[in-house]
């Protein structure tokens, strides 16, 4: 069993899981969602770096294992996020999410220890389709359209990408999913593919706008997978692309800023999320070893607090009903745990000493800096420092303090609590001792050598860090306590993103093709149908009379009738052909002509 | 929780410009390397960021109902 289990990818772990989920129910089900990741993380940590397992498809070897360090250390994020959501998700019963969540989570690992494009794409389908679940299952309006969104940009960006990779097979006659160091046509489009699911600009917007109308239990999923196996794709093969570290700058003020402007606590999260990627995805762009360590280790970490600030707001919608930051406030004499564990995930986002993200966000600056990107790593300080304004000031601010609306929440179901606790402890364990990380990361022993890793180090020794850390994020803190008064009360309201585009664009598009398609089918109507078809009936129906009239007139001027004559007999001749009531002698006589003529001829 | 704040920053400073022998990522002469950059960049980046949202906010936000009457 144990061998088995280090032979087959982890991929089809939670395959199987999903299967069983979909045929069991209650308990058993559950304890079935939170066994199988369990399983897998056992079954990633124990799998030895030679393992392969190969499926032929057409000529080609699909190697879908490759358990290297980079596959390992997201496979093991991965299991253990899926562990804590479906802890977390234990509160209630809900068969197909549920049974669809780990089929995405299975596919999402898939797509991690995949060693050939072939079977990176299909995987990457499969999290497409299966995600779109999470958000439907929701079974409201806007929830519907939502994911309608969703998939079509999902769909559009597969399809980038499988361009990208059917070129790629076509010119290097390889289907090896490794580094892709020159920028051929064919690395462009695999890039564009994954810059889409990395929800990088200008592809980002149907991230905040499909995930916020997921459900509770969907939007904790979402958050963790399809963006960060879209990272790790980055990270294997565009490590050193210098065009990311732009686009990353970019993402993290548009983050913040776009953060800062929503009312909507999980909107807010999903802005955050775009901020953290950028940060990320500048890592990737810089392409060092230290750079790489800390894109992966910022991802761990960032997996683990994102969760538990998705599970907060969750727990904050399930227990209240409202998810704006409008209708709520002053919540923290009600929920005392769950206002501490939001302020944990809102230091950690904000990289907060003695938090997760203290440990990993740093790493990615000072690789900047080491690069000598000035630029680059000013922005970034700016971003990082603006960060503690959404997540550990606003949202916290509005939620728990402020303005009491007298809202009377519900009790917290205990598996919310537990789960949020779990996470919630593994943020503040991280932060206070990195080491354990540290050594799990590629590049690691590089890491440990240059970077402190222990708390006397970090906090005590070489306390530098720390000092100006704190600095930077008091120091936008006192702004933010400064501008609050001013601010008093935020509108309830949206702000238009880069999905304007195709939900207002693609109406008018709609509506203009509509229009232009209408008129010119009105315009072919007129002329095909009324005239030309109406001129040919009238040829039709005309034709015989005027040709026979044209043979008898001859006859009927030499037998002497007059003009007025010559006229009553065409018009008796038209009506008599008209109504097909020829003489029947006349009729057989022509008929024998015609007859005689086809002889002849 | 302004004036707190206020207290506890001077108090930083003044153990980094005292205690600290800082030295900058870039060149010797790089701002970064000024005791308190870090809290001024801090109160720089968040005035900035406010500006840059007042500013977004101004052009581009709408009533909660602005795509309501969209069918897709």
């Amino acid at each position: 069993m144990m061998n088995l289990l280090s032979s087959i990818p982890p991929a089809f772990i939670f395959f199987i899981g999903g299967i069983l989920a979909i045929a069991t129910r209650g308990v058993v089900q559950r304890s079935i969602c939170i066994l199988i990741p369990l399983i897998s993380l056992y079954a990633i940590t124990t799998i030895p770096e030679t393992a392969q397992f190969w499926v032929p498809l057409m000529g080609f070897k699909l190697q879908m294992l490759r358990p290297d360090i980079w596959a390992k250390i997201f496979g093991g994020i991965f299991s253990t996020a899926a562990a804590l959501a479906f802890i977390y998700g234990a509160y209630q019963n809900k068969k197909l999410e549920y049974a669809s969540a780990l089929f995405y989570i299975g596919s999402a690992l898939g797509v991690i220890f995949a060693a050939d494009l072939i079977s990176l794409y299909i995987y990457w389908e499969i999290m497409a389709i299966t995600s779109v679940m999470l958000i439907l299952a929701r079974k409201t309006e806007a929830s519907r359209k939502a994911a309608m969104r969703y998939i079509i940009v999902h769909v559009f960006g597969g399809l980038v990408l499988l361009a990208g990779i059917m070129l790629q097979i076509a010119t290097t006659f390889s289907i090896g999913f490794n580094s892709l160091a020159t920028p051929t046509p064919a690395a462009w489009l695999i890039l564009v593919g994954v810059l889409i699911n990395v929800a990088a600009l200008p592809f980002s917007s149907w991230l905040p706008d499909a995930y916020p109308e997921a459900t509770l239990f969907g939007g904790i999923v979402l958050s963790t997978f399809t963006t960060k196996t879209a990272l790790f794709v980055l990270i294997r093969s565009f490590a050193g692309w210098d065009i990311l570290i732009i686009l990353g700058v970019i993402m993290a003020i548009y983050g913040i800023v776009y953060a800062f402007l929503e009312n909507d606590i999980r909107r807010i999260l999903a802005y955050s999320l775009i901020n953290q990627l950028g940060f990320k995805v500048a890592a990737v762009g810089v392409g060092t070893q230290l750079a790489l360590a800390g894109a992966t280790a910022h991802a761990v970490c960032g997996i683990l607090y994102n969760i538990l600030l998705w599970m907060g707001a969750g727990a904050i919608i399930h227990r209240t009903g409202k998810q704006k930051l409008t209708d709520l406030g002053g919540l923290y004499k009600a929920m005392p745990l769950l206002t501490g564990f939001m302020i944990i995930g809102g230091l950690a986002i904000a990289s907060f000493p003695l938090t997760s993200g203290f440990i990993s966000k740093p790493l990615i600056l000072k690789a900047l800096a080491q690069k000598q990107l000035f630029w680059p790593w000013i922005l970034l300080e700016i971003a990082s420092a603006a960060a503690v304004f959404h997540a550990a000031l606003k949202l916290p601010y509005f939620t728990f303090f402020g303005d009491k609306k007298g809202i009377k929440p519900k009790s917290e179901p205990r598996a919310m609590t537990i789960a949020m606790g779990i996470t919630a402890l593994i943020t503040l364990g991280l932060g206070v001792a990195p080491k354990a990380l540290y050594k799990l990361l590629p590049y690691g022993d590089y890491l440990l050598q240059k970077i402190p890793s222990s708390f006397s180090a970090i906090y005590i020794t070489k306390f530098e860090k720390v000092l100006t850390q704190t600095q930077l994020l008091l120091a936008a803190a006192l702004i933010f306590f400064l501008v609050i008064p001013l601010i008093k009360h935020f509108h309830k309201s949206i702000t238009l993103d880069i999905d304007w585009i195709y939900r207002v664009g693609g109406k008018a598009f709609y509506s203009s093709n509509k229009a232009i398609l209408t008129t010119l089918g009105e315009i072919l109507h007129q002329a095909i149908v009324i005239n030309i078809i109406g001129a040919l009936s009238k040829f039709a129906k005309n034709s015989p009379a005027r040709i026979l009239t044209a043979i008898l007139s001859p006859f009927w001027q030499t037998a002497g009738l007059s003009n007025e004559q010559l006229k009553i007999s065409k018009k008796r001749l038209e009506v008599a052909l008209q109504n097909n009531t020829l003489p029947v002698g006349l009729v057989a006589i022509l008929s024998l002509i015609f007859i005689g003529f086809l002889f002849i001829f | 929780m302004a004036k707190i704040l206020g207290i506890i920053l001077i108090i930083l400073i003044t153990i980094e410009a005292i205690f600290l022998d800082r030295h900058s990522y870039f060149s010797e002469y790089s701002i970064d390397a000024i005791p308190g950059f870090y809290a001024l960049l801090g109160a720089g980046a968040a005035l900035l960021c406010l500006l840059l949202s007042k500013l977004i906010g101004k052009l581009l936000t709408k009533k909660e109902t602005y795509y309501d009457e969209s069918t897709f």
